[in-house]
């Protein structure tokens, strides 16, 4: 008996704790997009395309969803090269990865979802100078290994998609009275135009910027 | 010229040629779709403007019926399309649609009007190309602004106002928020037909 | 359409950060003095009005007549890139201070989406090349006007209570939302068409 306790207890020993999936650096990495890390409300990237499209939340679904790509792609992409590109021209190099990518999707919403492509009209080929790509293919990507910039873009994309979905939850609502185009706020509510045009989408987003940050105690 | 400056250019250019040939890989394969469905939006539109029935997903139908029953013309830079039966061997003109654009708030707005014989009076009005403030400007494509235009009368002149509710046979509303598409959709209106009035005596 | 009414429309009734939303990056990060704002303004305003300058022949010239249309935003891209880069340069040898204030900004005029909007929106709407230079100067000056003002303001603002969640980006947005409500009321000024 002894004998086999002892055998027991030395593979236990040899064998290390499986950690937990919480615990693991790719998903930290993740996380940290979405809530610490969020790019509309923490880190300021990403406003214009925020304040375009979250009048609607189709739009902002498909733009969230866009982004999301595109920053998988481009980050994993430069991750990729990161050891052969120089110095001097790395902005511009990770530029063109970008904008490679986005014209790829660009083309793909043309053909394949046109009514789409249409209302977000020339916000698509904005996604090319959409800051948050091209800052966490800058700040992460360029001096991480593949697998933690894919986590690092997917958790970003994830944190952007949510916080277009919550300014628009508001604008829709305030300004159509409709949910994902079904009316919710019956006939009779007064649509407030204002959150449809551009003042109502600053005021909203800096309003959210104050309960997000007031929520994570600077 | 030192190893990095080469590497710089070497590495611009390689990047630069990839990126433009899965381009040109992907442009190849979808731009013909893009093609055809740019094709049905104007067909379409037009079959709908004259209240021609077809099958949204029959591509063929939609061409034939287009073929059969539409006949284009271009006139000085204004193309109009009209509506015609066979009718004792001779072409019988049903209805007429004229293309208009001009520029809106972000880029050139393109659409159609539908006049009844009497060159007057608006059976319909489509939008073909539009991109403006989705949610704002957007909201012309949807039916509770097109449908405003019918019945109401293009001569003497016609507004779309914004500043107080419509009213009369001369005027729609305008879209609340939107003001200068509204008013840019007014101009093409207004500037767009009496273009064709004065070119076009008579039919 | 008359240059002079583009060129005043794009400072005022189609402001293109109150209105069309472009720039807000830079926007938010470099409003917060005066000087680097008016640095930053006058930079973007000579990388716009160049960036047109060029885009537009090599749009005209160079990718149309060889139905390589796509291939705008690569080229334009690259354009903006190189620009970035001269004007960095120049910058840092003309004004030490200035440049070592603007600091990583420079680079990031690059992703300015304003200086890539100006370019597709001047394609988008057919301008001709005047056309285009008056729009990209226009466009310039109301992105500086908007920023140089963010930045007076942001300068009072030190000394009320905002409170600290509000501080920096929160009230900055909600400034830019009055100043847009603001702006609004030039509507109308000018028939665009």
């Amino acid at each position: 008996m002894a004998d086999v306790t002892a055998v027991g207890q030395a593979t236990a020993k040899r064998r290390k704790p499986r950690k937990k999936l919480t615990q693991t650096q790719s998903w930290k990495t993740a996380v940290r997009g979405i809530w610490e890390d969020n790019p509309a409300f923490r880190m300021m990237l990403g406003i214009c395309s925020t304040l375009a499209v979250t009048n609607q939340l189709v739009n902002s679904m498909v733009m969230g969803i866009a982004v999301t790509a595109v920053t998988i792609a481009s980050s994993v992409t430069v991750s990729i090269i990161r050891n052969i590109v120089p110095r001097r021209t790395r902005m511009a190099v990770y530029t063109l990865v970008i904008a490679t990518y986005v014209i790829f999707v660009d083309q793909l919403l043309k053909a394949y979802y046109p009514t789409i492509s249409e209302a977000l009209g020339p916000y698509v080929g904005l996604i090319i100078t959409n800051c948050i790509i091209m800052g966490r293919a800058e700040s992460f990507a360029s001096s991480n290994s593949v697998w933690l910039s894919f986590m690092d873009a997917l958790g970003v994309g994830l944190g952007y998609f949510i916080s277009l979905m919550v300014i628009a939850f508001i604008r829709e609502l305030l300004g159509f009275g409709t949910l994902f185009n079904y009316n919710i706020l019956g006939p009779n509510w007064e649509p407030w135009v204002i959150m449809v045009m551009a003042p109502g989408a600053f005021i909203i987003l800096g309003l959210y910027i104050w309960i997000i940050r007031g929520i994570q105690g600077e | 010229m030192n190893r990095n400056r080469i590497m710089m250019i070497v590495v611009m250019v390689v990047v630069a040629a990839v990126s433009a040939a899965l381009l040109g890989g992907v442009y190849n394969l979808t731009q013909p779709k893009v093609l055809l469905n740019r094709e049905m939006k104007l067909k379409t539109t037009i079959l709908d403007a004259f209240g021609i029935p077809y099958d949204p997903n029959n591509v063929e139908q939609v061409r034939e019926l287009f073929k059969n029953s539409i006949e284009t013309k271009t006139v000085e830079g204004i193309t109009f399309y009209r509506d015609y039966v066979i009718e004792n061997g001779k072409k019988v003109y049903k209805g007429i649609a004229l293309e208009l654009s001009g520029s809106g708030f972000w880029a050139p707005i393109k659409m159609l009007i539908v006049l009844e014989d009497d060159m007057e009076t608006i059976r319909a009005v489509k939008i073909l190309e539009q991109a403006e403030t989705p949610g704002l400007g957007g909201r012309m494509t949807e039916p509770w602004f097109t449908a405003q235009f019918k019945g109401k009368k293009i001569k003497p002149t016609f507004h779309v106002v914004s500043y107080r509710k419509a009213k009369g046979p001369n005027e729609v509303d305008g879209i609340t928020g939107a003001t200068e598409t509204s008013k840019a959709v007014d101009k093409i209106l207004n500037q767009g037909t009496k273009k064709f009035f004065s070119i076009v005596k008579n039919l | 359409m008359n240059p002079f009414v583009i060129f005043f429309a794009a400072i005022f009734t189609n402001n293109i950060a109150l209105t069309y939303f472009l720039g807000m990056c830079p926007f938010i990060a470099v409003s917060r003095d005066i000087k680097t704002a008016y640095g930053m303004g006058v930079a973007v305003i000579f990388v716009m009005t160049l960036t047109a300058a060029i885009t537009w022949p090599i749009y005209h010239y160079l990718l149309v007549p060889y139905n390589v249309a796509y291939l705008e935003y690569v080229a334009f891209i690259i354009v903006i890139a190189a620009l970035v880069q001269i004007v960095e340069m120049v910058i840092e040898r003309f004004s030490p201070t200035l440049y070592i204030n603007m600091g990583v900004f420079l680079p990031l005029i690059t992703v300015n989406c304003a200086i890539l909007g100006l370019a597709l929106f001047m394609i988008l709407r057919d301008y001709n090349f005047i056309q285009s230079i008056m729009y990209a100067i226009g466009s310039g000056i109301g992105w500086l006007i908007v920023i140089v003002a963010m930045a007076g303001i942001r300068t009072k603002l030190i000394f009320a209570n905002v409170p600290k969640p509000l501080q920096g980006p929160g009230i900055t947005m909600i400034i830019a939302g009055i100043m847009a409500l603001g702006f609004m009321g030039f509507a109308g000024i000018v028939n665009l068409q």
